[in-house]
Formats: structure tokens, sequence, C-alpha cells
């Protein structure tokens, strides 16, 4: 096989008791993760992403399946086979950076090497430090106690900590999530920046959809404790496979509708024909979803059309483009304009449906 | 007995997945102190002679118990003592602690330094300070009435659960003090912010807002001075013993060491282990408040205070309450306490005793023995600390960190030695060294035995302080410390034990000051070659030298200034 898998996952089960009783985090997970990868784990909080990273490094035993490192079984619930977090050649960047507050800049990044199981020989380790702390652009600063840094230059040690072992695998914990937002979209450019430099293959944990998108090569949707789908950011955005999917990622407006004769659906915005990619029957209920950008507004004419007309009841400017809230008789629906358009608040408009772009959901 | 520990203990580290290394050591205290109570119940159940083939075991103790007049007045006593503590140490410790964290009083470091060396000074001084001062008979207060007023008695008698309850009372409330300021210290100041921007009046938020959020903590607080109130031994032995008025911590000393006679362990035993129960129950609705005040805690970071109240007028009020305080409770008996130590006998101090000064007590001491009460107490202070740091170590790691329902077993019992009174702990190590190990081990009347007491009786301090301080460093950076490929040991001794280091010296300093200070266990488990500094105190003063015992405390406190000033530096320090 050409693709060389660096993780893999197969069964993974983990549980949690909690006060209401036991917690199926993670439900029978199967992922490979295929060299110098991207992949991005996204879900709402409590879908089992962190606890799926938290078992690849070995800080939490799963309950049931294995997973692999390179080759090695690294846990499986089996046989019990446990390789701890300090024998798995990982790197590991935490949501709370976890910088070590008594040491300096160098001395949180050289720890690793000098202390941990993958120590290098003494003479290496000053140029191994300066490697990494240049890859983060923090040449310079090594001699600084990190309680003096900010909140994004803290990140930056934490990441220069993680990639200094030269791990097989990179995993970071939502390390972006505690930055303010311009930083955040910053440092996105720069982590991916690095992750490629350092040629390191990285599992990524996060809620954020934009995120998400920027930076994976693979995308992997998870919800209470299942993955959803896994694929590019392109097709994640383009054919979710469901509504919970379609609902996270990107902006989405759902109508509910039946379906009223073949490849017709009787819904708020009247009874029209769709492209049906699976057969459904008369009087079935389904969600019909299509994005903002795909609508269009027009100004209503005296001619009589079969676009839905409504009131523009919310006006968002957000620069390049511009958000509308549609009021329509019975529903709400959302258009993004380009920033150049003259619809007011309170105008009445006319919404042009397209032919394509719509999803279909049971 | 040996056999079904270790099965115990095997199961034990079986549920921590065999992972950790610390657990024997953790669980060491525990077995001790399950051993010395559990000595300490089964002697209540016997009569005779106990130990022996001729032991009886019945329910007659405890029939006699609660049959006998003496001990309901003793009970009585106790409860009439313990309020009367409580109540004294909150008035004057809850509005000093307000008046530090929330007004602009300042310099705040000397409220903070004269509440704090109220903690550190041993009260046996005090209640020597007190007795001298105000003693139906001797007190200087009492002979200036009398003559005075020409009154053949003295108007002020402080040998009644009352007036013993107000000196205790004195000498905890820089207890009082320090559970309480760390409330106000750490309230949500946005809280009170939102009251007032409602439109609510200082006093308004004061009613409804601060005191209700403070009230768990405070009554946290009470139930703890109320549960040492009940057990305390220092003050009513001091002052009580010699006028016949009796508590439950001296009615059991008086029954296990009285004057003539055969010593009886039966009553006291089932009197303490009822004592047990009645502080278990107080002690768990103790943790119950403890948790629901940190609730409303805020975990404070750097310049995030709550805004403070300008006291103006108030200012001179305010200073007045605090030395006030500081004078009566703690300067004046200490300065009595020295005064009497250049004295031959009790005179009330004026010019002419003056002329009475010499240095009789110290050139009639027997050196011999005073030296070895103080290389004993210097012993003591040397080994206790580390001893209870690298047990309390393993406990809180323990605790904080393992994901094992055994880790709710050793919270408990690392906090059980809290619940069980001094005198219960002493008199049970008592019984358990001279009936049970005896056979083995002679350990009764060496400094190991009053070692291992020290030991257990503070684990839980020590474990308290690492187990919040544990509990502030972020679970993720012990974990990048595991995916950095560091060992558990590496671990501890690179990321864990640098981080805990001021807490850590702080505890060794606080309890090296508790070891300085100890009386009650002392006096229960010394012979001629293990006695301590306190005790030979409480030697002198109970054999009639009073002012012999007042030359010694001198002694001590000049012996071990250096140390309390370090102390006071910590408590100082640990403020921020």
């Amino acid at each position: 096989m050409a693709d060389n898998i660096i993780v893999s996952i197969k069964g993974l089960e983990k549980n949690f008791n909690s006060d209401r009783g036991p917690v199926r985090a993670v439900q029978k997970i199967d992922l490979d993760i295929i060299e110098n990868d991207f992949v991005v784990l996204l879900g709402p909080s409590g879908c089992g992403k962190t606890t799926t990273l938290r078992c690849v490094a070995g800080l939490e035993r799963p309950d049931g399946g294995s997973i692999e490192i390179a080759g090695t079984v690294v846990d499986s619930a089996k046989k019990n086979d446990f390789i701890p977090p300090e024998k798995r050649d990982i790197g590991m960047v935490f949501q709370s950076y976890a910088v070590w507050p008594h040491l300096n800049v160098y001395q949180n990044v050289s720890l690793p090497l000098t202390d941990g199981s993958r120590s290098v020989p003494k003479d290496q380790v000053s140029d191994r430090v300066m490697e990494s702390l240049k890859l983060v652009q923090l040449d310079g600063l090594d001699s600084r106690p990190v309680t003096d840094l900010s909140g994004g230059q803290q990140q930056r040690v934490a990441l220069a900590r993680a990639i200094v072992t030269k791990p097989r695998v990179l995993l970071m914990d939502e390390p972006l999530s505690n930055l303010d937002a311009r930083l955040r979209e910053e440092m996105r450019i720069e982590l991916k920046k690095i992750a490629t430099t350092a040629g390191v293959t990285t599992l990524y944990v996060t809620h954020d959809q934009g995120e998400a998108l920027s930076l994976g090569d693979k995308i992997c949707v998870m919800n209470e404790g299942r993955i959803l789908q896994m694929g590019t950011p392109e097709e994640v955005y383009a054919r979710p496979p469901n509504l919970f999917v379609a609902e996270f990622v990107g902006e989405m407006n759902f109508i509910k509708g039946t379906v009223s004769g073949p490849g017709t659906i009787k819904s708020s915005l009247g009874e029209r024909t769709y492209e049906f990619k699976e057969t459904y029957s008369v009087g079935e209920s389904v969600t019909l979803a299509i994005r903002p950008q795909h609508l269009s507004l027009k100004a209503v004419s005296g001619s009589v059309s079969a676009s839905p007309v409504g009131t523009i009841s919310t006006k968002t400017y957000l620069g390049d483009s511009v958000l509308f809230e549609i009021q329509l008789p019975e529903i709400k629906i959302t258009v993004k304009d380009s920033g150049d358009t003259t619809f007011a608040e309170g105008q009445k408009v006319k919404i042009v449906l397209p032919e394509q772009n719509w999803h279909i959901f049971k | 007995m040996n056999q079904k520990n270790t099965t115990v203990l095997g199961k034990i580290s079986k549920r921590f997945q065999g992972r950790s290394p610390l657990l024997p050591i953790a669980l060491l205290p525990m077995i001790v102190l399950f051993a010395i109570v559990g000595v300490f119940v089964w002697v209540s159940f016997q009569t005779g002679v106990i130990g022996t083939p001729d032991a009886e075991y019945t329910l007659q103790n405890f029939r006699d118990l609660f049959g006998d007049p003496f001990v309901l007045e003793v009970l009585e006593n106790t409860l009439i003592f313990a309020t009367s503590t409580t109540f004294v140490a909150l008035v004057i410790g809850l509005p000093i602690a307000w008046i530090t964290e929330r007004t602009t009083i300042s310099p705040k470091e000397l409220v903070y330094a004269m509440m704090t060396t109220g903690l550190l000074v041993p009260p046996v001084f005090i209640g020597m300070g007190w007795t001298f001062i105000a003693h139906e008979r001797i007190g200087f207060v009492n002979k200036f009435l009398m003559s005075a007023f020409d009154l053949n008695t003295g108007p002020i008698n402080i040998e009644n659960p009352i007036g013993m309850g107000l000196i205790e009372g004195l000498t905890l409330a820089p207890l009082a003090f320090v559970l309480s300021v760390q409330v106000f210290r750490t309230m949500n100041p946005a809280l009170e912010e939102a009251a007032q921007t409602s439109g609510m009046t200082f006093k308004r938020t004061l009613i409804r807002i601060t005191l209700p959020l403070a009230k768990p903590a405070i009554l946290a607080a009470l139930i703890y001075i109320f549960v040492i109130g009940l057990a305390t031994f220092d003050i009513p032995a001091v002052i009580g013993l010699s006028s016949n008025v009796y508590v439950f911590s001296t009615y059991v000393y008086s029954e296990a060491f009285p004057p003539d006679g055969l010593p009886e362990y039966g009553i006291p035993a089932a009197l303490g282990t009822a004592m047990i129960l009645v502080a278990v129950v107080l002690t768990v609705w103790y943790v119950q408040m403890l948790k629901k005040s940190e609730r409303y805690q805020v975990i404070t970071g750097k310049g995030y205070r709550a805004k403070q109240i300008p006291l103006g007028q108030w200012k001179a009020a305010a200073w007045l309450f605090i030395c006030t305080y500081f004078f009566i409770g703690l300067l004046l008996p200490i300065l009595l306490v020295c005064f009497m130590a250049f004295l031959p006998y009790i005179t009330p101090p004026s010019f002419e005793a003056l002329k009475l000064f010499s240095m009789i007590n110290f050139e009639q001491m027997n050196w011999e023995y005073v030296g070895r009460g103080l290389r004993n107490t210097v012993l003591l202070m040397l080994i206790v600390p580390p001893v209870i740091l690298l047990m309390a170590f393993c406990v809180s790691w323990l605790v904080v960190r393992s994901k094992s329902n055994a880790r709710y077993f050793l919270e408990f019992g690392a906090f059980l030695p809290h619940t069980v009174p001094k005198v219960v702990m002493s008199l049970g190590a008592l019984l358990l060294s001279l009936f049970i190990v005896n056979d083995y081990l002679s350990i009764y009347g060496t400094l190991s035995l009053l070692i291992v007491v020290y030991v257990i009786c503070w684990i839980p301090f020590g474990t308290r302080a690492l187990n919040s301080a544990m509990i502030q460093i972020h679970k993720e950076l012990e974990e990048a410390a595991y995916t950095s490929g560091l060992t558990m040991i590496r671990t501890v001794r690179k990321i864990m034990l640098p981080l805990l280091r001021p807490t850590m010296l702080s505890v060794w300093i606080w309890t090296s000051l508790l070891v300085y200070r100890e009386m009650t266990i002392a006096v229960f488990l010394i012979s001629q070659d293990n006695v301590t500094l306190p005790a030979i105190v409480w030697g002198r003063w109970t054999m009639g030298s009073p002012n012999v015992a007042a030359a010694i405390t001198v002694l001590m406190m000049l012996a071990f200034l250096p140390l309390l000033v370090v102390g006071w530096r910590f408590a100082r320090k640990s403020r921020l």
C-alpha cells in the first residue's frame, strides 16, 4: 500500500461514569490516519473527540477496541497491552497550553529532550531547541520566563515543546480556543505552516468548523461518540450526509416539507421540483436545506412568479458580504448577498431559488 | 491481623491498577489510626483488667457513663465551654477578618502579623497568663478589686466553663480570623458590584449579598471551632483542674491519671467513643458547609480583588478593636508570664514586686531535665514535618490525580484524624502501646510513640494544603510531561515538586510550629525519657510551681523566637 497508515484506531470504545449514570463517550470508532495528513476531529462539546484524542495519547484507557501508532499496538482493551503516554512517539499541545510555569522558554522546550524517553545526546539539545523555537518564531525569547509571555506566545512554546522530539504524531486539543479572535486567525494559518514544515502527522481536535475547514486535509465530523462523516473539507462542506453535519458545518437554511410527487416537494416555499438523489415515497416528511450564499434577492416586480416573496427583517453588514433575514409568511430564510447590495430593512423582496445546491434529508 | 491487612492492601492497590507505588505510604497512617481508635472502642466495652482474660465484655461502661450525675455535669460543662469558646472566637475573629480584607485599613500586614502571632503562641501560655490575671484568689485584678472594695473573694471568676471558654475563645480568635479571611478575599467582587449597579446601598449589599454568600463558610468555621472546643485540653487543664472544674478532656485525663488509686480506662473510653461519634457527625456537616462555600468562591488571578470600603472616621475604632484584642488576648497574658518568671512566688505586678526580681527560678531549675525536654522537642520538630509531608504528598497525589474509587476512601481516611479528639487519640495510643503491641514492640515511653501520634494528628493539615495546591496545578501540566516522554517519577521531580515547593515549605514550617506548641498528646504519652518542653511546663504548673513553669515558658519562647519569626513571615507570604 502506497499510503502509510500512522495511526490506526479500531472499534474504540470509552465509557465514563457521571452523576447521571454511565456515559458512552466514544462508541466503536474506526479511524485511519495516513502519514503527513492533517486530520481534524470536529464536533460539538461532549461528542467524544477529545476522549478519542486522549486515548491516542494514552492519557485515557479505552474500554474497547485498539489503537496502533506506526504499526505498534499501543493499547488494546482485550490484551491489556498498554504503552503509557511517555513511551509513545507523540507530541501534544493542550487547550490550556500547559507550559510549565516554573521553567523558562528554553527549559520548557528542552525538558522532553533531557528528561524524556526520547532524549538526545547533550550536545544536540541546544540545536534542537533552537530549531524548534525558530520554527514557531520564538527565537530570541529563549531565556524569558513563560509566565511573562502572551497567550499566543505561550501557545507557540507549547507547540515547540510538542515538536522538539520530532514525534510521529502530533496531537492538538483545541489549541486555539483560548486565544482571542484575531490571534486565532493568525495562529491558524501558522499552525498549518508549522505542521507542514515539521512534516508531522497531525490529529487536531476542535469544535470550530471554520478552523476545521481551513486546517484539515481530512475532517472527521463526530457527534454523540460516533463518526458521522470523514472526508476532505470540500466533501464535508458540499455533501453533508445527514442533517447534523449540514447544520454543524457552515450555515444552512432548513425548510420542512413533504414529498408530493416524483421529484416534487411541497413546503413553505411552495410546491417545487428538486433533483432527487434517493427515492422517496409520496407523503414522506423531508427537510430541505440550502446555504445562504446559494440564494439571492430580487426586487419585487409587477409580474407574478413562482419565487416566494418576503420582507427583510434584519440586515447584517459583514464588510465583504451582507446577511439578510427574510420573513416569509411561515418561516425565516437567511440569504447571503454581496457587500454592495442596496436592499434595506423593511423592504419587500423576492427570493431567487436555484435549481442546484439543494440537500434533501429524511 | 497482619495477614488481613495485607490482603486489604492488595485489594485496594489492585483497584489502583497496580500503578501506584505511593499507596502503601498513603495507607500506613490510616491503618495506625484505625488501630488506635479500634483499641479505644474495644476498651470501652470492657470492665476489669483490660486486655487480660479477666476482662469482662459488657455495656456497663456506657450505662455507668450516662447514669453518673458527675459525667452529666461534665457534659454540660463541655457544652457550655465549647459554646462560649465559639462565640468569643467568632465575635473577635470575624469582624477583624472582614475589616482586614474589605476595608482600606492599612498596613494590612500588621493586622496579619498580629493575628498570626496568636496562632503560634501555645494556648497553655495564655491560660497561665490569664490565671495570673483573673484567678479568683491569685489573679492580680481580683486582688486589686478585693483591696479596693474590701471584698472577701475576688469578683471575677474564670474557673468555670464560661470563663475558660472566654480564654479559649481568645486563643482561637486567630483561627476564626484565618478561616474567614479566606472567604472575604475570594468572594467574587462582580457579585457585589452587580448589587450596587442594581441600586442597592452598601448596607443592603452587605446584608443581602455579602453575608449570605459568606454564610456557609462562616458556619463551617463555627462548626470547626466548636469541635475544637468540645475536645480541647490545654486551657481547661491549666485553669480548671486545680479548681475541680471538669470538661470532657480533663475528665478523661483525671480518670486515666488519677492522683491516687488505679487508673480507670473503661468509662473514659466509653465517653471518648461517644465523643468520636459526635465529632464525626459535626465534621460531616462541616465538610458539607465547606463544599457549599467553595461554590461561591472565585479563583483569584493577579490584581483581582474585591472592592475596599474606605474606613474614614471609623479607622480609629477599627484599630482600637484589633489592638484591644491583641492586648488582652496575647500581650497582657504573655507579659504576666514573663513577669512571674522572675519572681519567687506569685505577686501582683507593682513597683514593689520589682524589688523581688531574681533569677532564682532559673538557678534552681533542673537543667538536665529541661535540656532533655528541649532536645526531644527539637527532635520532634525536625522529624515530624518531613514525615507528614511525605505521607500527605502520597495521599494528596492519589486523591487528586487518581481516577479510582479508592480515592474517596483515602480522602476520608486522611480527614479522620480531624474528627478524633486529641485526648482520645493520645489515650488510644497509650492503651495500644501498653496493652497490645508492648509484647512485640516496646514503644511506650519512647520518642517514636510521640512521632507516630503527632504525624497522624497533623496529616489532615498537610493533605488539605497539598490537595488544594495540587488541584490548582492544571492537570494538563502533568499530562504535558507524560506526552513529552517523562516518566511518573521524573514528572513528580521536575514538574510537580517544584510547583508545590511553596506549599510544601509552608506546611513544613507550620507543622513544626504545631509540634512546638503541642501539649495534650505529650501530657498523655510522656515518661521520663520522652518528655517535651510543653509537658515540662505543664508538670511544673500542676505540681504547684507556677513561677518555675513561667520561667521555662520564657525559655521556650526565647529558644524558638527565630522560628516564630520565620513562621510569621510565611504566614504573610502565603497570603499572596
